[in-house]
């Protein structure tokens, strides 16, 4: 089964069950780059509240995730990740997780749409001087 | 084997009301540093420890559970007197002294100069030196656990994580960071910011004696795994001392923010939280 | 510590009781042995720290099974005693072997498909690491182990 995506304004929004297996985490980036090359959204904001393992390979799938979604003008934060994880993480490696971070699902959309200011504004948008 | 040791048994029998008045005579000059309480209790256990002494030479066995009674009662009064705060000296005279007072009593109850009594007395020297080894690792082991639950104790008390403002917590560490502290501050640290939701953790080092580069190493790591939360750490409080090490180290703590003291750390976290909440979320929803 | 040596069969630490043995599969078995890793070191008292950096540690040992030997099989087992709480986890599979352990568990080494952060990582969340290896057979033992 793949793991949902839903669309706020212009956030996509997603949230990773316990037992996520390698296949639903390619999945998730082919989904979530086709959403965002379709042009109705500017950032993704990946929820990881309810993992509570994240190994290297999952690490890496969603760092690379995020570095495709900036390469095609989007944003991406991942958001909520358990103290445990945050520790385990950071004792594996330096930089395992090279993305934005927010602490929960709110804090995620806020940083999108922060990012998204300062970077110069929605992509459907023409500046108005 | 069996002959001395039953004789030092019957004269032990015979005697023990005059080996344990004795033994407590000298209590105060073996132990001063006893308080009146653990005295009281010494000369119970003592009491306790000439009968079993008593019983385990009249069975006439260099081994068995006779003298493992003997052994078991010599810890446990070396385990006390190690609670009690007595030093290991007292404690090991306390044990040796016995060899004085029932040597004078077997050189009296003998007779001076027969081989009988030299044997007796060979007889009590390897039981009351055993009993001083028995003793001396038991206080030593004592006084570990004593260190160890005071190590724990101290590892919970000299850790907390004070909410101070909506979204931001204070943990002050005080004290010697090794590997081990280190490790549970950053899961102590890691939790509270989850607990109480705060995006910002002042970490203040004023009272950390010794920062290196091997602290430093456990500080960006904490660093980083905040970061992973979506929290940020404002470290305060290095002192000249620490800064300097640092640099002469090369310790590279780009990704830290610090500040000089707890007041300036204080300051940098409302304004990160001031630009953190600023933006134009209603335009994009 | 880290070694690696010829392989023999391997006995049981004296004492250690088997807590689970997953056979793995498919992707899913990855999943049901860090869920059964957790459980056990839950049951022996481990700290919710520990249990997730053991399910970490089963998660990188059992892909690599899976993906570089199509399948293996994963044992977990735990002891308590006195002074201490222990686990071990064994990974074992009859892939072609790793061919230089130096460099797998160097960090950013790999052999292809994008893995090999996995056993560097595991060395640095667990106690000690054993890595016995040739062609036809592959035994990765690792445990962690904590004062009471």
């Amino acid at each position: 089964m793949r793991v949902p995506i839903l669309r706020l304004g212009r956030v996509l929004l997603t949230s990773l069950p316990a037992d996520l297996t390698d296949q639903q985490v390619m999945d998730l980036q082919i989904d979530a780059l086709a959403l965002i090359q379709s042009g109705k959204a500017d950032g993704l904001v990946i929820d990881i509240t309810a993992a509570d393992v994240v190994d290297s390979y999952m690490a890496r799938i969603l760092s690379e995730t995020a570095k495709m979604v900036k390469i095609m003008g989007g944003v991406a934060v991942l958001a909520g990740m358990q103290p445990a994880v945050a520790l385990t993480l950071v004792e594996m490696g330096r930089d395992m997780i090279d993305m934005e971070t927010a602490f929960d699902l709110e804090g995620g959309v806020a940083k999108v749409v922060r990012l998204v200011a300062s970077r110069g504004g929605r992509h459907d948008e023409v500046p108005t001087t | 084997m069996t002959e001395p040791m039953h004789g030092v048994g019957q004269i032990l029998l015979q005697n023990q009301a005059h080996v344990l008045d004795a033994w407590l005579a000298r209590l105060h000059d073996t132990a001063p540093s006893a308080q009146p309480a653990s005295l009281q209790l010494l000369k119970l256990e003592l009491g306790t420890l000439v009968e079993k002494l008593t019983a385990f030479f009249l069975t006439g066995e260099g081994e068995g559970d006779a003298l493992k009674s003997v052994e078991a009662q010599a810890a446990a009064i070396s385990a006390a007197c190690a609670r009690d705060g007595l030093t290991p000296m007292e404690t090991a005279t306390l044990i040796l002294s016995l060899k004085a007072i029932a040597g004078d009593l077997l050189n009296r109850e003998s007779g001076r100069g027969t081989n009988e009594l030299d044997r007796r007395r060979a007889a009590l020297d390897a039981v009351v030196d055993k009993l001083a080894l028995v003793t001396f690792a038991s206080f030593v082991e004592t006084r570990e656990e004593i260190i160890r639950r005071q190590g724990r104790a101290l590892l919970d008390l000299a850790t907390p994580a004070l909410p101070i403002w909506r979204h931001i917590i204070l943990m002050p560490l005080v004290g010697i960071i090794d590997t081990q502290r280190a490790r549970q501050v950053m899961e102590w640290l890691l939790e509270a910011l989850a607990r109480e939701e705060a995006h910002i953790a002042i970490l203040d080092v004023t009272g950390v004696p010794l920062i290196d580069s091997r602290v430093a190493l456990h500080l960006t790591k904490t660093v980083e795994a905040a970061r992973l939360l979506g929290s940020q750490v404002i470290v305060t409080g290095i002192s000249p001392d620490a800064a300097q090490t640092l640099v002469k180290l090369d310790v590279d703590l780009s990704s830290m923010i610090t500040r000089g003291t707890l007041r300036a750390g204080l300051a940098e976290a409302f304004r990160l939280l001031g630009q953190n909440a600023k933006g134009p979320t209603e335009t994009m929803l | 510590m880290t070694k690696s040596r010829p392989p023999d069969r391997p006995e049981p630490a004296p004492g250690a009781t088997t807590r689970a043995l997953i056979d793995i599969r498919i992707q899913d078995d990855i999943l049901r042995a860090r869920q059964a890793s957790r459980t056990a070191a839950s049951a022996i008292g481990f700290t919710t720290v520990d249990q997730t950096r053991l399910a970490t540690v089963v998660s990188e040992l059992t892909r690599n099974a899976l993906v570089y030997a199509g399948g293996g099989v994963c044992r977990v087992l735990t002891r308590l005693t006195v002074q201490e709480r222990s686990v071990m986890i064994e990974v074992e599979d009859q892939g072609p072997g790793i061919a230089d352990v130096t460099g797998a568990l160097t960090r950013g080494f790999s052999t292809g498909r994008g893995l090999g952060l996995g056993l560097a990582a595991v060395r640095k969340l667990m106690d000690d690491l054993v890595i016995e290896t040739c062609p036809g057979r592959t035994l990765v033992r690792t445990g962690m182990t904590r004062r009471r």
